[in-house]
C-alpha cells in the first residue's frame, strides 16, 4: 500500500520492549494467543512501570472504536448489490441452472422407472449440455458445448466429426469439462441407441489426427462407451 | 402496571441494543461464534447461487466492511463503490471459501484488496499521495475538529489522520475489527511477525504525532 511504511525495517526482530508495546492492543482486546499474552504479562511483572502503558493502548482502543462509530453504512447499498448482481453473469448462471434443474425434474416425474433408467444417459446429457451452454455464457459464447439448429453460429455441417455414446453413469461435471477442454461440441443427437454426433474440430482433420481425437475419446472409457469417426454430412 | 411497562420498555430497549450490535464487531464470545456459525452457512448458500443468503450477509457484514473502507481509503464515496465490489466478489467467489479462516477475516481481506488496488489506481491516475496528503497539517479545520484537538480523545483521532493508510489500517484491524495476530495476517496477506512489526512501528508513529502535538504519553 505505501512505499514509506515499507522502508521502515517490518522484517526486524523486536527487542522484548518493543514487542511488550507491539502485542498491547491485542491483549486491550482480548484476541492474543496464551504465548504472546504470557509475554505481556511476564514484561509488565518485570518492569512494573510499563504497566500504565496499557492505559494508554485502551485509550486508542476507545478513540478508534469512537471513530468508527461515526460512520454509518449507506442507506441505498442494498439496492445497488441487488442491481449489480442481477446483471453480473453468475446471476444468469444461477438462474439457467435452477430452471434446467426444474425442468429435468418435471421430465423425470413423468417417467416410470424403466423409462427412467433408459433416460438417465439423457439427463447425464442435457447437464452436460448445460455445461456447456453455461461455459460459454461465462466466456462469452466461445468454446465447446452444444449447439443447437436455432443457435448462435450455426456451423455444425462444417468440420470433422465423430459418432459418441458417453457412459450412463458419467458426472455431468466431469462430461462437461472433458468437453470442454477438448473443444468438442455436441451437434445432434441422441440418435438411436443413445448415439451423439459430436464436433471434433471445426477444420477437416487428417485421418490421423482424427484416429487420434477418437482415440483420446475412447481413451476415457468413465465418460464414453462407444466412439467412431462420422462422415461430414450425417 | 408501571414496573411492568418500564420492564417490557427494558426489554425492547436490550432487543434494539442487541439489534443494534449484530453489525459491529460482537463483544460476545457466543454471539461472535453465534454469527460465525450463520455466515459460514450463508457464505456456502451463496456458493449454490442463493441471492437472499447474499442479502442477509451483506446486511450483517455491510457496517463493519463500510467501516474498514472508509477507515482505509479515507473517501466515503470511494468506500461505498468498493463495499459493491467487495460483495460482489463474494457472489462470483463463494465458491472459494473453504472455511478455514473466519467470514469476517475473508470479508475483510477482500475488501483490503479491493482497497490497495483502489487507491494503487487512484495514486497512478492523478500522482495524488493520499498518505502524503494525511500527514500535511490541516489548515482549516472546522470548529468541531478545533475542539476535538483539546481533549485527548479528539487529539488520538486527530493524530490519526497523519498515519500512513498501512498505519491506519493496522490500527483498526486490531482495535475495532478484533482480529487476532494470525487473522490480521491472513487479511493483509502478509507473515505475522511482520504484523507485530507493523503494529508496533504504527502505536509509535502516533505516539510521536501527539509528542509534536504536545501530548507526551510518556512513549515512545
Amino acid at each position: 500500500m505505501s512505499q514509506r511504511t515499507q522502508m521502515t525495517n517490518e522484517t526486524e526482530v523486536l527487542s522484548e520492549a518493543d514487542e511488550f508495546e507491539a502485542l498491547l492492543p491485542w491483549y486491550v482486546s482480548g484476541k492474543i494467543s496464551a504465548a504472546d499474552k504470557a509475554k505481556v504479562d511476564a514484561y509488565a511483572a518485570k518492569y512494573p512501570e510499563v504497566r500504565s502503558h496499557l492505559v494508554m493502548a485502551r485509550e486508542e482502543a476507545d478513540d478508534i472504536f469512537g471513530a468508527n462509530a461515526r460512520i454509518e453504512a449507506p442507506r441505498d447499498a442494498l439496492e445497488k448489490l441487488r442491481a449489480s448482481i442481477a446483471s453480473s453473469p453468475s446471476a444468469r448462471l444461477h438462474s439457467l441452472k435452477a430452471s434446467l434443474i426444474d425442468k429435468l425434474g418435471l421430465f423425470l416425474s413423468g417417467l416410470a422407472p424403466r423409462q427412467l433408467a433408459y433416460a438417465g444417459i439423457s439427463a447425464a446429457l442435457a447437464i452436460a449440455v448445460l455445461g456447456g451452454s453455461l461455459g460459454s455464457l461465462l466466456s462469452g459464447g466461445q468454446g465447446a458445448g452444444y449447439e443447437t439448429a436455432a443457435g448462435p453460429g450455426v456451423s455444425a455441417a462444417k468440420g470433422t466429426f465423430a459418432l459418441v455414446a458417453f457412459q450412463a453413469a458419467a458426472p455431468a461435471g466431469t462430461l462437461s469439462a472433458f468437453l470442454a477442454e477438448n473443444n468438442l461440441t455436441i451437434v445432434d443427437g441422441p440418435k438411436v441407441g443413445g448415439v451423439f454426433r459430436v464436433r471434433l474440430s471445426s477444420d477437416p482433420l487428417s485421418k490421423d489426427a482424427t484416429d487420434a481425437a477418437i482415440a483420446k475419446l475412447k481413451g476415457r472409457a468413465d465418460l464414453v462407451s462407444f466412439a467412431s469417426s462420422a462422415p461430414e454430412t450425417p | 402496571m408501571i414496573g411492568l411497562l418500564s420492564v417490557i420498555q427494558g426489554l425492547t430497549l436490550a432487543m434494539n441494543l442487541f439489534s443494534d450490535a449484530r453489525d459491529q464487531p460482537s463483544k460476545s464470545g457466543r454471539d461472535a461464534m453465534d454469527q460465525t456459525l450463520d455466515d459460514r452457512a450463508l457464505i456456502k448458500a451463496i456458493a449454490a447461487g442463493d441471492a437472499k443468503a447474499l442479502e442477509r450477509l451483506f446486511t450483517r457484514n455491510q457496517t463493519r466492511v463500510f467501516r474498514y473502507l472508509v477507515r482505509v481509503v479515507r473517501n466515503e464515496a470511494m468506500a461505498e463503490e468498493l463495499l459493491n465490489e467487495v460483495f460482489l466478489g463474494v457472489w462470483q467467489g463463494a465458491g472459494r471459501y473453504e472455511g478455514r479462516s473466519e467470514p469476517t477475516t475473508w470479508l475483510l481481506s477482500i475488501a483490503h484488496n479491493k482497497a490497495v488496488s483502489s487507491l494503487r489506481k487512484k495514486r497512478e491516475v492523478s500522482g495524488y499521495d493520499e498518505e502524503a496528503a494525511g500527514q500535511i497539517e490541516d489548515e482549516d479545520d472546522t470548529p468541531e475538529v478545533t475542539l476535538q484537538k483539546v481533549d485527548k480523545a479528539g487529539q488520538i483521532r486527530t493524530a490519526m489522520k497523519g498515519l500512513s493508510a498501512e498505519h491506519r489500517e493496522i490500527l483498526d484491524l486490531v482495535y475495532y475489527q478484533e482480529q487476532s495476530v494470525s487473522e490480521a495476517a491472513e487479511v493483509l496477506g502478509i507473515p505475522e511477525a511482520t504484523v507485530k512489526t507493523r503494529m508496533f512501528y504504527a502505536r509509535k508513529k502516533l505516539g510521536e504525532i501527539l509528542k509534536e502535538r504536545g501530548v507526551d504519553r510518556g512513549w515512545p
